[in-house]
């Protein structure tokens, strides 16, 4: 990175964490604090949820998924645009005209303390254990391929989020989220112009499509029914809208975004700006990745994307096996190269023969290549048990860094610091706002001043920060970063989203019964996930199901039995 | 933009650009379709 990359880089971190100081500077309402003022409209909404689920994670693993396996991981938001309209029907209007601050006070109101306690806790173990990795995953990426020190990534990424969230709360939340959102737009939108201006200048846009078209790489939509498959059609539809809605409906971090302001209809409205426009956003996410995989047809592709690792791998004892690897790689790139062209001629031609012909010839050197990637990541492993040999977290960043210009460069880098900040920031939010207002304030301080919330609430979010901060610095590299957050929130949501339903549409059913109903489900959820090969969009499915079956059947045997006793 | 009042449910607020909020829920629905449409198309056509 070159000194205008970090000007670019710093100058607007620094620019949007001031807006944020500066729109809440004379503001000292607990209420502005937890739930925002009347200056936050639908479209400042619409994008602070949107920057809310986008996290860093997005814009580095996600390409790099779409890279590796194609499309398919546009499947899993299918089910949002309806569980949004659940959540817009259903869940806000209770929100809004029972005034609470927090999704749990509501199971309050309608169950029990216990009950409530348990959805918040729930909660705030998951998305405690999320804000740490929202914050270590583009740490771990930016520091290995910038050379720059973990700890003083994570604690750049860090400390900058937690000072202005925790001094300005919801509304400064929400009203630096949009500048982020359009920040990150902005640079996705440049590095897709960038990726087309770099491909071959005899290559039409229309023949990259076709290319990548016939490697397998756009295969958005399997309408297969195989439970095994992460990513299908009826997986995303039915296991992804129970995702989404758990994560939009009882997640805190997202209902607090869409409750600031305080107006039903901006509620709605940013909502409903979601369902529309996540599908079409995710879609290009992955369209980049697919172009990126298009430009490596041309340009000769790193045998390990993670470079460091692999350079420090090959001053080992098997950098000869490596450097074997790399000239089989080399050969077999060349013969691909020619096997592309042959491609886009026959293309030309529109000789169906010769299309298939060559996209036969053309796969085949795709899977020698993917199987000499196959055995460099053994010979890495075996350099360092310990290393994750899955490089697609890497692919587009180092794209960025080896063929886009200065400047570029450091306004993609702003990208992932302002997506990672705008999520870790509602997660703080939320996590702070959740622990005075459902603990705090009703177990050990029942009648303090708003005053003292006001300070409880800060303490505590910058408390939240320095535990996220404090796993960031701990944690270690998982499989891939954005399944590992979608994992972690299926493995709790079902359960949670049960108790919600349970809440609105079993009237008869009562705390004790949905309580035993919830921990059981939890347990059998955490069972299967260390005992079967489910993908996890089911366990949504399964937690939640299980809640709504087993608390109606306990309110009426069990606790049935009790009430009469 | 009107808002809703307590007296005012939020279901019988004109809402903006669709008149009510069944027709909103109803336009998401067919900007999934459409959506899912055009992904199914692309990954069909250039397959």
């Amino acid at each position: 990175m070159s000194g205008l990359d970090y000007a670019v880089l710093f100058s607007t971190l620094l620019a949007i964490a001031l807006y944020g100081w500066w729109k809440t500077r004379a503001d000292h309402d607990l209420g502005h604090y937890l739930q925002g003022d009347s200056s936050i409209r639908w479209g400042t909404i619409g994008l602070s949820v949107m920057a809310t689920q986008a996290s860093a994670i997005t814009f580095l693993s996600t390409p790099g998924q779409a890279y590796e396996s194609g499309m398919g991981f546009v499947q899993n938001y299918f089910g949002l645009p309806f569980a949004l309209i659940v959540v817009c029907a259903v869940f806000i209007p209770i929100y809004h005209r029972l005034k609470v601050v927090t999704a749990y006070e509501y199971l309050g109101q309608r169950f029990d303390q216990k009950t409530r306690l348990l959805g918040a806790f729930l909660f705030l173990v998951q998305r405690g254990l999320a804000a740490g990795i929202t914050i270590y995953a583009p740490a771990i990426i930016l520091s290995a391929l910038l050379g720059w020190n973990l700890c003083l990534t994570i604690l750049l990424a860090g400390l900058f989020v937690v000072l202005y969230t925790t001094l300005g709360g919801t509304t400064a939340v929400s009203h630096t989220q949009k500048w982020q959102m359009a920040v990150i737009l902005a640079g996705m939108g440049v590095a897709f112009g960038m990726i087309l201006y770099r491909l071959p200048s005899d290559l039409s846009f229309l023949q990259a499509v076709s290319v990548a078209g016939k490697m397998g790489k756009l295969n958005a939509v399997d309408f297969s029914f195989d439970f095994q498959k992460r990513y299908t059609f009826w997986s995303g539809l039915l296991g992804g809208f129970f995702l989404a809605l758990s994560y939009f409906g009882t997640d805190q971090s997202q209902v607090q975004r869409y409750l600031a302001g305080g107006s039903i209809v901006g509620s709605r409205f940013g909502l409903l700006f979601n369902a529309v426009l996540k599908l079409p956003m995710q879609f290009f996410i992955l369209f980049i990745g697919v172009m990126v995989f298009i430009f490596f047809q041309f340009e000769k592709p790193p045998l390990f994307f993670n470079q460091p690792a692999y350079e420090k791998a090959s001053q080992t004892e098997q950098g000869g096996k490596l450097a074997a690897l790399q000239t089989r790689y080399d050969q077999v790139f060349a013969e691909k190269q020619s096997g592309v062209r042959a491609l886009t001629t026959a293309m030309e031609t529109r000789s169906e023969p010769a299309i298939a012909a060559a996209t036969s010839e053309l796969r085949r050197q795709q899977g020698e290549l993917d199987t000499i990637r196959g055995e460099t990541k053994q010979t890495l492993k075996a350099v360092d048990p310990k290393l994750e040999t899955g490089d697609a977290d890497y692919v587009f960043i180092s794209f960025v860094l080896n063929y886009l210009p200065h400047g570029i460069i450091g306004l993609l880098i702003a990208v992932i610091f302002c997506a990672a900040m705008s999520s870790s920031a509602s997660e703080l939010n939320a996590l702070g706002s959740t622990t005075v207002v459902d603990f705090y304030r009703p177990l050990l301080h029942p009648n303090a001043s708003d005053q003292h919330y006001l300070i409880a609430s800060k303490l505590l979010t910058a408390l939240w920060g320095g535990v996220a901060i404090s796993f960031a610095l701990f944690a270690n590299l998982v499989e891939n970063l954005i399944q590992a957050i979608n994992i972690l929130g299926s493995i709790f949501y079902g359960s949670i989203l049960g108790i919600f339903l349970v809440a609105f549409f079993l009237r008869f059913v009562r705390g004790s019964a949905v309580f035993t109903a919830a921990i059981t489900s939890q347990a059998l959820v955490l069972v299967l996930f260390y005992t079967t090969k489910i993908g996890y969009l089911w366990y949504n499915v399964l937690g939640c199901v299980v809640v709504l079956s087993l608390s109606a059947l306990f309110e009426k045997t069990i606790f049935r039995a009790r009430a009469r006793a | 933009m009107k808002e809703p009042s307590e007296n005012s449910p939020a279901e019988n607020v004109r809402v903006p650009l669709f008149g009510t909020w069944r027709k909103a829920y109803i336009a998401v629905a067919i900007a999934f379709v459409a959506e899912v449409s055009l992904f199914y198309f692309v990954s069909r056509f250039f397959s």
